[in-house]
C-alpha cells in the first residue's frame, strides 16, 4: 500500500517552475530516500504533501486522501521535521517538544525521556540559545517522540555531529522495525545508502529516477555514481 | 576604533534605501504642514480661537501642549514637536537596535568581530550614522522652513531644526544603552517603546500642571516635562520666544548615555546582555501544551505592555482631575473663559470622555500589534510547524482573533473601571463606575472592526496587512486626537469610523455605528478566513 502517492505534480511560484511533472510513491513500512540538490524541489514537495502549499495540478494522496482538503485529520498520523528549523526563541527546547507533541495528539513520556538522553539535549535552554546542531535535535526529538505511522524528515541531520548521526540512524532503523514509514529528504548520499530501502531522485522538479538499494547492491552499483550520473553536464 | 569606517559603509549599504526614504518622508511631511496649516489657520481670528481653545481645554493641554500666543509659529510647533518627535524617536531607536543588538542576535556580529575590528566599532558606527542622519534631517528641515515661510527668521528656524536633531540623537544614545542590557532585539525595542511612551506622557503631565507666567506670559511647564526629551525640545520655544540653552540638556544626556553604553559593552560577552537570560522549564505546563495556550503565550507580552500603558494613562488622568481647578486659578482670564464654557462641572465629564477615547486608541494599537503577531508567526515559518500537526488553519487564525478580541474587551473594561476609580479616589468629584465600564465597552466594535480588516488583509495580502492597518490607524488616531481641536472639516473627520461613535460617557451611546462596525468586521473577517483557507503560506 502507498502511504504517499504523487503523480504528475506541478507547482509554480509566480513564473518559476518549482515542480514540473513530479512523481513519488512511498510504500508502507519503508524508509524512502528523497534525494536531490538544493533547490530541486524537495521541500516544496514535502510542503504540498503536508497541505501547506497548494499544488497547481497533478494528483497527491497521503494515506489515500487529499492532503489539502483533509490536512488536519491526516496530520494526526505523521510527525514532521522541517528543513529550516525555526521555533519560538523564548520557549525552551523541552516546552517546544511538549507543545508539538500534544498538538500531534500526545507524546510518549518514556520515549521523550529516552530520546533526550540519547541525543544529549538539555531541555531547559531557550531555543534561541541553542547551537545549530542542538536546534536540529529539538526538531528531531519532537518528531521521534510521537508514536505515528509516518515520519516526514526534511534534511534532519544537517548540523548533527557524527556521533549523533549514528544515534539518529539507529533510531530510524528501530522505527522501521516497528513498522513505521519514513520519508527522508537528504543530500547526504552515504546516509541514504545506509538507511533507505528505496530512493527517488529529483532533478529540476522532475523525477529523475527511482531505485531500490538492494538492487543497486546486487548490480554492484553505487548510489553516488547513479546520483551524479543524473546531473552529468552540470558539473 | 579599528573597523569603524568599514562598518559605517556596511550600515550605509544595508540601509541605502531605508535612510533616504525615512529622512525625505519625515522632512517632506513636516514641510508640507506649512502650506497646509497656513491655508487653513493663518487668519488672525482663527489663530485667536485656537489659542483660547488649546489653553482652556485640559484635554488639549494634556494631549498636545499649549500655544505661546495666537501666532503661526506657536501653532506649527504644537502640530509638529510631538508627532514628528514620536516618529523621529522610534526611527532612532529602531535604527540603533537594528545595527547593534540585532546583528548580535543574528550571529552576524560574531563574524564581523572575527575580523580586524575593535569591540566598540559596531556601536560607534551605528551612533555615528545616527548622528549624521539626524543632522542631515535637521539641515533639510531648516533649509526648507526658511524657504517656505519668511515670518520666523533664520535663528528661530535653525534652532527648531537643531532641537529636532538633538532630540533624535538623544534617543539613539538611549537605544545604545538598551542594546547592551537586553539579549533579544524584541525586548530591547519593547523597552525603548515604553521609555518613549513614558516620555510622551510626562510631557503631557508637565503641560497639564504648568502655570501661566514668566516674562512672556506663556505656559511654564511643570517639572515632569523636564524629565522628557519631548519637554526639552518644547522648551526651546524656537518659533516664538527662542532659547538655546535647553539644547544643553539633551546634549549632556547623550554624552552620559554614550559613556554608559561603552562601559557596559566592555563588561559583557558578545551576543549576551547585561541582564542575563535564565534557563527555563524542562517541561511545558498543561496550558502551554494546547493551541489556545500557545496563542495566549505568544500574545501575552503584547497585551501586558499595552495594558500597562493604558493603566498608566487612565490613572494619570484620574489623578489630574483634582488639579484641574488649580490649573485654571492661575489665570483669571482662563477662569473667565471656562466659566463661559459652562464651568468646571461641565468640563470634567467632557475631559474624561475625551480621555476615554484616547485610551481606546491604545486598545486599537494593541489589536493591530497582537494580530501582527499572527502574521509574524507565518512570516518566520513557525506556523508551518503548527499546521503540520493536527491544528487546522481556521482554528489557528480563530485563536489569534478571539484572543485579541477578548484582550481588547478586557483592556477596555479595566481602563474604564480604573479611570472612574481614580477619579472617585483622588478628587471630590464622583462618577458612576458602571457608566465608565460600559462606556468603554461600547467602543469594542471599533476594535472588532480593525481586527476584521486585519484578518481580511491577512487572507488577501498578507505582506501588506500590517502596513495598511497602521495607516488606517494613523488616520483614525489623528482625527480623534486633534481633529476636533483643530476644527478639521466634518467630512474629512467622517471618513474615520470612530468619528461616528458617541463620546461616551458624557454623550449617550449611539447604536447605529456599533451595529455597522460589527457587521463590517464580521464580513471582513469571513472574507479573510476564506482566503486564508485557500492560499499558500507566505514567508517574509
Amino acid at each position: 500500500m502507498s502511504i504517499i502517492s504523487i503523480k504528475d505534480l506541478h507547482k509554480y511560484f509566480g513564473k518559476v517552475k518549482a515542480l514540473d511533472g513530479f512523481d513519488l510513491d512511498v510504500h508502507e513500512g519503508e524508509i524512502h530516500g528523497f534525494l536531490g540538490p538544493n533547490g530541486a524541489g524537495k521541500s516544496t514537495t514535502i510542503r504540498i504533501v503536508l497541505g501547506l502549499l497548494r499544488k497547481k495540478s497533478g494528483d497527491v494522496q497521503l494515506f489515500g486522501q487529499d492532503p489539502w482538503k483533509n490536512a488536519v485529520k491526516l496530520h494526526e498520523k505523521l510527525a514532521y521535521v522541517p528543513g529550516d528549523v525555526n521555533f519560538w526563541p523564548n520557549l525552551t527546547g523541552g516546552e517546544i517538544i511538549d507543545l508539538l507533541g500534544s498538538l500531534r495528539g500526545g507524546l510518549d513520556e518514556k520515549r521523550r525521556k529516552e530520546l533526550l538522553a540519547k541525543f544529549q539535549l538539555d531541555p531547559t535552554k531557550k531555543f534561541r540559545t541553542y547551537s545549530k546542531g542542538n536546534r536540529q535535535k529539538v526538531a528531531v526529538v519532537a518528531a521521534l517522540a510521537s508514536d505515528v505511522p509516518l515520519y516526514i524528515l526534511d534534511e534532519p541531520t544537517s548540523g548533527l555531529d557524527p556521533l549523533m548521526e549514528q544515534t539518529f540512524q539507529a533510531e530510524i532503523r528501530a522505527l522501521k522495525q516497528a513498522g513505521k514509514t519514513i520519508l527522508l529528504s537528504s543530500h547526504i548520499l552515504s546516509e541514504a545508502e545506509a538507511l533507505c530501502d528505496r530512493v527517488t531522485i529529483i532533478r529540476e522538479g522532475k523525477t529523475a529516477g527511482v531505485y531500490t538499494l538492494a538492487e543497486l547492491k546486487r548490480e554492484h552499483e553505487n548510489l553516488q555514481k547513479v546520483f551524479l550520473s543524473k546531473y552529468e553536464g552540470e558539473t | 576604533m579599528t573597523g569603524t569606517w568599514n562598518l559605517i559603509k556596511l550600515i550605509l549599504r544595508r540601509d541605502r534605501v531605508k535612510l533616504p526614504v525615512w529622512i525625505l518622508s519625515i522632512t517632506g511631511m513636516l514641510l508640507y504642514m506649512i502650506p497646509i496649516l497656513k491655508g487653513t489657520y493663518a487668519a488672525p481670528e482663527t489663530l485667536n480661537t485656537l489659542y483660547q481653545q488649546f489653553n482652556t481645554m485640559p484635554a488639549g493641554r494634556f494631549l498636545v501642549g499649549s500655544m505661546d500666543g495666537p501666532n503661526f509659529g506657536s501653532l506649527f510647533t504644537l502640530e509638529t514637536v510631538l508627532w514628528w518627535g514620536l516618529v523621529i524617536a522610534f526611527m532612532n531607536t529602531l535604527f540603533v537596535m537594528r545595527h547593534t543588538r540585532q546583528n548580535e542576535e543574528m550571529g552576524a556580529q560574531e563574524l564581523i568581530m572575527s575580523g580586524r575590528v575593535h569591540r566598540g566599532a559596531g556601536l560607534s558606527a551605528a551612533l555615528i550614522v545616527a548622528l549624521v542622519m539626524n543632522v542631515v534631517m535637521a539641515a533639510l528641515m531648516g533649509a526648507g522652513m526658511g524657504a517656505l515661510y519668511d515670518g520666523w527668521g533664520n535663528g528661530s528656524v535653525w534652532l527648531f531644526a537643531a532641537g529636532f536633531a538633538a532630540f533624535g540623537f538623544v534617543w539613539a544614545c538611549i537605544a545604545a544603552v538598551l542594546a547592551q542590557l537586553f539579549e533579544s532585539t524584541r525586548s530591547a525595542n519593547g523597552m525603548a517603546a515604553i521609555l518613549i511612551g513614558a516620555a510622551f506622557m510626562l510631557r503631557g503631565i508637565g503641560d497639564f500642571l504648568g502655570e501661566i507666567g514668566g516674562s512672556n506670559g506663556v505656559l511654564q511647564a511643570a517639572w515632569p516635562s523636564w524629565l522628557s526629551p519631548f519637554g526639552w525640545n518644547q522648551a526651546t520655544r524656537s518659533l516664538t520666544f527662542p532659547e538655546w540653552w535647553p539644547l544643553l540638556v539633551p546634549l549632556v544626556v547623550a554624552v552620559v548615555a554614550v559613556g554608559v553604553a561603552f562601559v557596559l559593552l566592555n563588561l559583557r560577552d558578545e551576543s549576551r546582555g547585561i541582564l542575563p537570560s535564565r534557563a527555563g522549564r524542562a517541561r511545558a505546563g498543561k496550558f502551554l501544551r494546547t493551541a489556545p495556550g500557545l496563542t495566549v503565550y505568544l500574545q501575552k507580552n503584547i497585551f501586558i505592555g499595552w495594558m500597562c500603558g493604558a493603566l498608566a494613562l487612565v490613572s494619570v488622568i484620574g489623578a489630574l482631575v483634582p488639579q484641574m481647578s488649580k490649573v485654571y486659578d492661575s489665570s483669571p482670564e482662563l477662569a473667565r473663559m471656562i466659566a463661559e464654557m459652562g464651568g468646571g462641572g461641565a468640563m470634567i465629564p467632557t475631559f474624561l470622555s475625551a480621555m476615554l477615547m484616547i485610551t481606546l486608541l491604545m486598545v486599537l494599537a494593541y489589536v493591530i500589534h497582537a494580530l501582527s503577531r499572527a502574521r509574524a508567526e507565518e512570516g518566520s515559518g513557525h506556523v508551518e510547524n503548527l499546521l503540520a500537526t493536527s491544528l487546522s488553519r481556521v482554528r489557528w487564525l480563530s485563536l489569534h482573533l478571539v484572543t485579541t478580541l477578548v484582550g481588547a474587551a478586557v483592556m477596555l473594561a479595566i481602563s474604564g473601571f480604573v479611570m472612574a476609580l481614580c477619579v472617585n479616589t483622588f478628587s471630590s468629584w464622583s462618577v458612576n463606575m458602571s457608566d465608565y465600564v460600559f462606556g468603554a465597552l461600547s467602543y469594542w466594535p471599533m476594535a472588532a472592526l480593525l481586527a476584521g480588516l486585519y484578518v481580511a488583509l491577512f487572507g488577501l495580502l498578507p505582506r501588506l496587512a500590517g502596513l495598511v492597518l497602521w495607516v488606517i490607524y494613523g488616520y483614525i488616531a489623528f482625527m480623534s486626537w486633534i481633529g476636533p481641536l483643530m476644527r478639521v472639516d466634518q467630512w474629512i473627520m467622517n471618513i474615520s469610523p470612530l468619528s461616528h461613535f458617541a463620546s461616551v460617557p458624557s454623550e449617550a451611546v449611539k447604536f447605529a455605528p456599533l451595529a455597522a462596525a460589527t457587521a463590517v468586521a464580521a464580513t471582513a473577517a469571513l472574507l479573510g478566513f476564506v482566503s486564508w483557507r485557500r492560499r499558500n503560506l507566505v514567508q517574509q
